[in-house]
């Protein structure tokens, strides 16, 4: 049982990482976009 | 022989100067010291998700987690398990990090004071930063270590290998504060799980699973699949790993610095939820490696007082070039990430909590800045140093959650008991303090000395890890029982 339990969450890992990687690396991008717009706007005009 | 050619050289050239120009070209972002600490509180949750990802992978958690594959089979992943439990279940019900986000607050110890007084708050910052640099301490040698092994350098390149990762990270960390931390630790979240993934298939297309499962039959029995019955572990470990996992999921500075940069609760919250399963992989794939060095290497090539070497020898051997230079890169980037947000962290406590008291009228974001990359610098020079000398005994997984302990263990209780619990007090909080450091430090302190190290090692740092965080417990308690009582008996005497 235990084999089984290793083998299932090493599937499970696996399957879940590569999901969220590729996921993440796309709206974390946009996250970055937004992020650094906001901090712009709240520069003084000068610095923009 | 190591694989490692001009390929894997090229590729790991392109990441460093894509990672260099990324962490530079956000300083001009950086305006007050609330940009440079917690990046302006503007961070979402993908983001979120990454850099805390990357941050709480490096090289010395590869190591660790596949010399525990190595020492204990599957068994050696149960960390993993328990780090997500909690990781869920805090980010899912909000204990503690919901009051501890909307008071808004930069460091931990910073909300203490708003409780417990100024003198706890500093008394905090000390075992944090105390904890955290130990902690971190052997993070340069331990990836030194891979990167000579895997890239086939010469022994001596150890340290010159360790003084270049550091100048590299620390440059940008300085310019850009928690802002280019955020974005580098975006492209090495991609890179290190890009690298880690496809070696590991790789692994996997060249030893099959049985193998896997049968070698850690043969070296471990039923132990190396449970680890409650494993010789090296047992319910003590669980129990002190489960302890440290949910402590540190509530106080570890790296950790908790994603949820006060999120632009909200309900943000971080979310960050630690979506954020769980992967400290499952964080220890899993890692220990897979170690078994795979297990079933592959020769007896007698891993050197018997360094397993985690094992990993390192298993890949420089039997990944080929270009692949090679992918995992390089990639733990590279695990280590950069890590080093980048650990200095930027303890930069953090150290100006907001050890240095208020010399605040006494409020600094311009322009001095405030000066000082916070001043002593991101100063951690640089100090991790360098320890790193070439202190002399590490035992797992390094071990190690990492020993000196952890030494903060964990009382931030954890004070932390909820400052949430949850309305007669604690200052005396409760430093009892804990004081209990939660002493035992980890008698331990680590025992170890190094020549007539303790044989009691140190009969104790098992799984008890002393224990023993701090009930000892911890135990002194708040007392402590906020005493206080009222001598308090009222003097203001008695005094009246009479």
């Amino acid at each position: 049982m235990e084999v089984e339990f290793w083998k299932w969450l090493t599937v499970a890992a696996l399957v879940w990482y590569t999901t969220v990687t590729i996921y993440v690396s796309v709206r974390g991008g946009l996250d970055i976009k937004n992020m650094l717009a906001r901090l712009r706007e709240l520069m003084p005009d000068d610095q923009k | 022989m190591s694989n490692f050619t001009w390929i894997d050289g090229s590729i790991v050239g392109l990441y460093l100067l894509v990672t260099m120009v990324a962490g530079f070209s956000v300083r001009k972002y950086v305006g007050k010291v609330e940009h440079f600490l917690v990046a302006g509180r503007e961070m979402d949750v993908y983001l979120g998700v990454a850099s805390l990802a990357a941050t709480e992978f490096g090289i010395v958690t590869c190591m660790s987690a596949s010399e525990l594959g190595y020492r204990h089979g599957f068994a050696g992943a149960t960390t993993g398990i328990t780090y997500a439990i909690a990781m869920f279940v805090v980010g899912a019900t909000g204990f503690c990090v919901k009051p501890l986000r909307d008071a808004g607050v930069v460091t931990i110890a910073e909300l203490f004071e708003q409780r417990f007084g100024p003198r706890i708050r500093w008394w905090s910052g000390l075992v944090i930063v105390l904890g955290g640099l130990l902690n971190m301490g052997i993070f340069l040698r331990t990836g030194g270590d891979f990167l000579v092994l895997v890239c086939g350098l010469k022994p001596g390149h150890l340290e010159i290998t360790m003084t270049v990762l550091l100048v590299g990270v620390a440059a940008y960390t300085i310019v850009g504060g928690m802002l280019s931390v955020l974005v580098t630790d975006f492209l090495q979240f991609i890179v290190m799980s890009v690298g880690m993934l496809a070696v590991t298939f790789f692994l996997l297309t060249q030893i099959s699973w049985e193998s896997l499962v049968s070698v850690v039959h043969e070296r471990h029995g039923v132990g190396g699949f449970n680890p409650f019955l494993n010789q090296g572990l047992g319910w003590q470990n669980v129990l002190f790993n489960g302890l440290v996992n949910l402590a540190a999921v509530l106080t570890w500075q790296t950790t908790i610095a994603r949820l006060l940069a999120a632009k909200d609760t309900r943000t971080g919250r979310r960050v630690y939820t979506a954020t769980a399963f992967f400290f499952v992989c964080q220890f899993l794939i890692p220990a897979l490696w170690g078994i795979a060095a297990l079933a592959t290497l020769p007896s007698g090539t891993v050197p018997v007082d360094k397993p985690a070497m094992a990993m390192p020898m298993l890949m420089s051997a039997i990944v080929p070039s270009g692949l090679l230079g992918l995992l390089v890169a990639g733990m590279l980037a695990a280590d950069m990430s890590t080093d980048s947000s650990y200095m930027l962290t303890w930069t953090s406590v150290i100006y907001n909590d050890l240095l208020a008291p010399l605040r006494k009228t409020a600094w311009s974001d322009r001095r405030g800045i000066f000082w916070n990359r001043i002593i991101v610098a100063l951690i640089g020079v100090f991790l360098l140093f320890y790193g070439l000398w202190y002399p590490l005994e035992g797992g390094i997984w071990q190690y990492l959650i020993v000196t952890g302990t030494i903060y964990l263990s009382s931030m954890a209780t004070c932390l909820v008991a400052c949430c949850y619990w309305k007669d604690a007090n200052s005396w409760g909080a430093a009892g804990a303090i004081l209990a939660g450091a002493t035992f980890p430090l008698a331990y680590l302190l025992a170890e190094q000395l020549e007539p303790t190290k044989e009691l140190a090692k009969t104790i098992g740092s799984d008890y002393a890890g224990i023993a701090a965080f009930v000892g911890a417990a135990l002194a708040m308690i007392i402590g906020s029982l005493l206080k009222p009582m001598f308090v009222t008996n003097s203001q008695a005497s005094g009246e009479a």
